[in-house]
Formats: structure tokens, C-alpha cells, sequence
């Protein structure tokens, strides 16, 4: 699937969050938001599921205007990765995973034996299979969120989008989480949007970086086409160096400390 | 999960062997100095005229009432925790009680006299106190563009305090029926009758089949609202749908037999505790159990001083708060 956008501009509370944003998003990809707090990254990710009212012709699942569009027909296109998991209710891990199955079953139809082969599957892959009888309150941050991107991947959906998934985790399980969704997009073909605010971290897992600053797009593409000292000087206000990263050759930032 | 599973199926088969038992226990005793043996000779019509009288007439209409309220108050709770993710909301969380409260009391005072399909005009005034008050609190909060929980559970609150000085004001100028109003307020089932079960069986049965309709979009709802919109729910309108049923629900049963507090708050959580908080397995469960509790305690409520009677509002809290007390210092970690 490919997402289009298209000259969106979003006002909150009369004041204008996001600019003229013209992007395009292709299959099999990961592309990463970046930019400082309240630049409207987070609310970019929420008007391309439409959680927010979306102004007409401006978002476009395979040219299809999404204001137009079902709950449920997003649901089946896009699946979400939360920053937080807010459970304060007991759930099991399997539980949690088989929620991906909602979209696809009708209102009075029963998870069958095809749904949990998905879920399980997803819980393969996302290394959550030990989880799925333990009480979800129990259990670590980073064992929670896979547990999430397994939900996302029972979903079955081409498009996940993920704000901040990593930002509560420590770095191991920041790097199993980046890593499951590297392969999926390789492997699955899956596009994935994400959130993030390690800069390093989204150069190395993202295939196209997109910084945005007040609302617009400051710059966009490649992370060693895009990231430059000046940039992150113009975006953050923060001196630092780029320098090549000896272990993949892509850029690698280094932050002054005064 | 295997354990869940089958600790599940025995709670579920608990739940029905303790209704059975229940059933037995409040057809054999009652008020009356009936023997247990002459109850049932009642119960299959073969007593004589004034055992059937009391079996048909007294103690099996009350028996489907208690089990009735207690189920819908119980699955309304569960609901209600869902959907506003607060595990202090219960059915009267939105203002009901007070609103039916205040429409009781002011019935009381006018001294009204009509009665609709077995209904007083108590009855009556306090539904539509109930549903008002709901409907307030509804087109107020959304003047607002997108309903935040928290917005209508401060508002129902901030009503409660406002109808509940209402009724002491009334209580103030009309003193001499104080004791009506607050006898009221403690909740009965003394009052029941089959015109009342009638009226409130299609309601409470086919509501709580309605609500056991909408258990998935509860599981999601519960996670956040953000996530419930990314299985395809629609937030808003499975809330609204939700609201709905359950404010009927509840204005039904209260104006039925008062406010009954307690059982539609500790039922869902002590299923919550042992079972999890699947709503699939939770709602189902929730009605069973909260039928038990009610029926149970509106049999020690009738029988313990009997001829005469306890407020039923007064017993369920006396025995479930040591009991669900114990339960919440006992609850295993995990499972």
C-alpha cells in the first residue's frame, strides 16, 4: 500500500500544528519522524489513522481519500504501536495478541482456530511465545511491547505505525524492538511509520528520515543524504559533529556539552 | 492458560451451583413460618391455597427481581469500569442514583398517586430522574468535541452532591416524610410483583445480551481509547451505545427497587481478580454472580429480623465490603 499526503495542514485550538505537509510513503520501508517536542510528529502519526479529524483530500491510502473511509477499512490497513501501554487491567499475554484479530472478525463471530494460528505466529516472531499465559501486569516494559508489535503483526495489516515505541525501553530491548521492524519490513514488505527521538537510532534502522520543525517539513530522505551538523543545529539548536559510524558507514551524531 | 481456562470453567460452575442453592434456600425460607417441605408443595401448587399464594405470588417474583437487579447492576458495573477505564465507576456512576433519588423523593412529598403497568408514581418519577439526569450530563459534555471520561464522570459526581442537596432540602421542609425518603433510598425488594417482573425482565435480559455484544470493543477500550479506534471500533459510538443500554439498564432496575449499591461496584472486581478481565468471560460472569449475591442477600435481608425486614442497600455492603476486604488482602500475584 502506498500512503499519500497531501498539502495537509491540521489547526488545534486555532493554532496550526502541522503546514502544507506533502509526503509520500511506500511499502516495505521505515520511515522515522523526527524533530523537537510539540512540532506535531505525534499528531502526524494520529491524522494517518485518523484518530484525529482528517480536513478532506489530503490523506490517501492507494489513492483512496481516507475521510471516506470505514473504522474498520483503516483498521485493516494500519495497525498502531503505542509509546505507552497504560494496562490496568489483568490481561493475559495471548489476550493481548489475539485483540490484532478484532478488525477481521464480525460483531457476532468467535476468534477461530485461523486467528490464534495468526496470533501465534506473530508471537513467534516478536519472541513472545512464553508470554502468552502470563498476566500482562507482571511482565517487563520491553516484554509489553513486543507483546504490542506482535498485536500489530496478527493484525495483518500493510501499514504500522509506531509513536516513540522505543522511548520507555532500555537500550537492548530499544534494539530487539528496531530490529523486529526492520525485518518486517523487509521480510513482510510492511511499511512502518514511526516516531523517534534517538536520532542515531533512526539512522540506522530507517530508510528515509523526515525532520520536521513548527509543523513543516524541514528536510527529508536518506539519513546520509539529510543529516548534516547544520541541520541538527537549524532543527534541535544543538552543536554537534556528524561523524561516520565505523560499523555501517552511516552518519553518526556526537553532541557537544556545552 | 490452561490454568486460567480451567480455574475459569470452575468459577463458572461454581457460580451456577451457588444460584441453584440460592434458589433452593430463598424458596424454602421466608417471612413467613412456612416449613422449607410446605414451600415446595407451594412451589408445584400442590400446598395449600395460601402456601401457593405465598410461593407464586410473594416469594418467586421477588426471587426473579433480586436475581434480575443483581445481575443488571453487576454487568452495567463491569461495563461502566470499561468503558470510562476507572475501577471506582460503578452504575451510578453518571448520577443515576440521585437523579432516581430525587425523582423519588419528590414523588413522595407531592404524594402522587398514580400507577403505570404496576409501577408507582415513586417509581415511575424516579426513572425518569434517572434518564434526565443522564441526558444532562450527555448534552453538556458534548458541547465539548470529543467526550473525555473524565469530563462526564466529574460531572455526574458534581450532580450527585447537587441532587443529593435537593433531597435534603426536601427532607428539611417535609419532615414527616423523611423516613419514606430515606427508606427509599436504602433499596427493596419487598415491593416486588409479577407486574414489575414483566416489566423488568425484557429490559435487564435483552440489555445484558446487548452489553455481552460489545465485550471486544470493552477488552480494546480498556487498553485506550487510541488503540480501541486502531481495531476499528468507533470510539464514540460504541461508548454513546454502551451508555445508553446500560442507563436503561440501571433506571429501570432502581425504579424497581431503589438503590442498591455495592454489588454492580465489588462483583466485577472480584471476578476481575480470579478470572482476569477478559470481558468475554467477565460480563457473563458478572451477571451470574451478581445475581447470586443479591438473591442471597436479599434472603438474609428478609428472613434475619423476619416478620419484619432489613434495608437490603444496608446488608449488601455489612457483608460483601469484609468479604471482597479479604479477598483484595489475599488476591495471589499473578496466575
Amino acid at each position: 500500500m502506498e500512503i499519500k499526503i497531501n498539502n495537509l495542514s491540521y489547526k488545534y485550538d486555532q493554532k496550526e500544528v502541522l503546514k502544507d505537509i506533502n509526503l509520500t510513503f511506500q511499502q516495505g520501508k521505515i520511515y522515522t519522524i523526527l524533530g523537537p517536542n510539540g512540532t506535531g510528529k505525534s499528531t502526524l502519526l494520529k491524522l494517518l489513522n485518523r484518530w484525529l479529524k482528517v480536513p478532506k483530500g489530503c490523506i490517501f491510502y492507494d489513492g483512496q481519500d481516507i475521510t471516506v473511509m470505514r473504522n474498520l477499512d483503516i483498521a485493516m490497513k494500519v495497525a498502531i504501536v503505542p509509546q505507552e501501554n497504560n494496562w490496568q487491567y489483568d490481561f493475559i499475554g495471548e489476550e493481548i495478541v489475539i485483540m490484532g484479530r478484532y478488525p477481521h472478525l464480525k460483531r457476532f463471530e468467535k476468534e477461530g482456530v485461523e486467528d490464534f494460528k495468526i496470533a501465534y505466529q506473530a508471537m513467534n516472531k516478536t519472541n513472545t511465545e512464553y508470554l502468552k499465559n502470563r498476566n500482562i501486569n507482571k511482565i517487563s516494559g520491553g516484554e509489553k511491547q513486543r507483546l504490542v508489535v506482535a498485536r500489530a503483526l496478527a493484525q495483518e495489516t500493510d501499514v504500522i505505525l509506531l509513536d516513540e515505541p522505543v522511548s520507555q525501553l532500555d537500550l537492548q530491548h530499544q534494539l530487539e524492538i528496531m530490529r523486529i521492524i526492520r525485518k518486517m519490513a523487509n521480510e513482510e514488505n510492511k511499511l512502518a511509520i514511526c516516531v523517534l527521538h534517538d536520532i542515531n537510532l533512526a539512522i540506522s534502522f530507517s530508510d528515509e528520515l523526515i525532520f520536521i520543525k513548527g509543523g513543516s517539513i524541514y528536510a527529508q530522505g536518506r539519513p546520509e543524504m539529510v543529516v548534516s551538523k547544520t541541520l541538527i543545529k537549524d532543527v534541535y539548536g544543538v552543536d554537534s559533529e556528524v561523524i561516520p559510524n565505523q560499523l555501517t558507514g552511516k552518519p553518526h551524531i556526537i553532541y557537544e556539552n556545552n | 492458560m490452561e490454568k486460567l481456562k480451567f480455574k475459569r470453567k470452575m468459577v463458572l460452575a461454581t457460580g451456577i451451583l451457588l444460584l441453584l442453592a440460592s434458589l433452593i434456600i430463598a424458596i424454602s425460607i421466608g417471612g413467613s413460618s412456612m416449613d422449607p417441605y410446605a414451600s415446595f408443595t407451594g412451589l408445584l401448587l400442590r400446598g395449600t391455597d395460601t402456601e401457593n399464594t405465598i410461593i407464586w405470588s410473594i416469594r418467586v417474583p421477588r426471587i426473579i427481581e433480586a436475581i434480575l437487579a443483581g445481575g443488571g447492576l453487576a454487568i452495567v458495573g463491569c461495563t461502566f469500569q470499561g468503558i470510562f477505564r476507572n475501577p471506582m465507576a460503578d452504575p451510578f456512576v453518571l448520577g443515576i442514583s440521585s437523579g432516581a433519588a430525587l425523582g423519588a423523593s419528590i414523588a413522595i412529598v407531592s404524594g402522587i398517586s398514580l400507577t403505570i403497568a404496576g409501577f408507582t408514581g415513586v417509581s415511575v418519577l424516579a426513572f425518569t430522574g434517572a434518564i434526565l439526569t443522564v441526558s444532562a450530563i450527555y448534552l453538556v459534555s458534548s458541547i465539548r468535541s470529543r467526550k473525555e471520561n473524565s469530563i462526564l464522570l466529574l460531572m455526574g459526581i458534581a450532580l450527585n452532591f447537587f441532587f443529593s442537596s435537593i433531597i435534603y432540602l426536601l427532607m428539611f421542609i417535609r419532615y414527616d416524610k423523611m423516613k419514606e425518603i430515606v427508606m427509599w433510598t436504602f433499596g427493596t425488594f419487598s415491593t416486588s410483583s409479577w407486574d414489575k417482573v414483566f416489566f423488568l425482565a425484557p429490559v435487564v435480559v435483552i440489555g445484558s445480551m446487548l452489553l455481552g455484544l460489545f465485550a471486544r470493543d470493552l477488552n480494546s477500550l480498556v487498553l485506550g481509547e487510541k488503540e480501541a479506534h486502531s481495531f476499528g471500533v468507533s470510539v464514540e459510538k460504541s461508548r454513546n451505545l454502551m451508555i445508553l443500554i446500560g442507563t436503561i439498564i440501571t433506571s429501570v432496575i432502581v425504579s424497581a427497587s431503589g438503590i442498591i449499591g455495592f454489588v454492580g461496584l465489588m462483583i466485577p472486581h472480584l471476578l476481575r481478580f480470579i478470572v482476569g478481565s477478559d470481558y468475554r468471560k467477565l460480563l457473563p460472569m458478572s451477571f451470574l454472580y451478581g445475581s447470586v449475591f443479591l438473591l442471597l442477600s436479599d434472603t438474609i435481608a428478609r428472613t434475619v429480623i423476619r416478620p419484619s425486614e432489613l434495608p437490603i442497600g444496608a446488608i449488601t455492603a455489612l457483608f460483601g465490603s469484609p468479604f471482597f476486604i479479604f479477598i483484595l488482602l489475599n488476591r495471589k500475584k499473578g496466575y
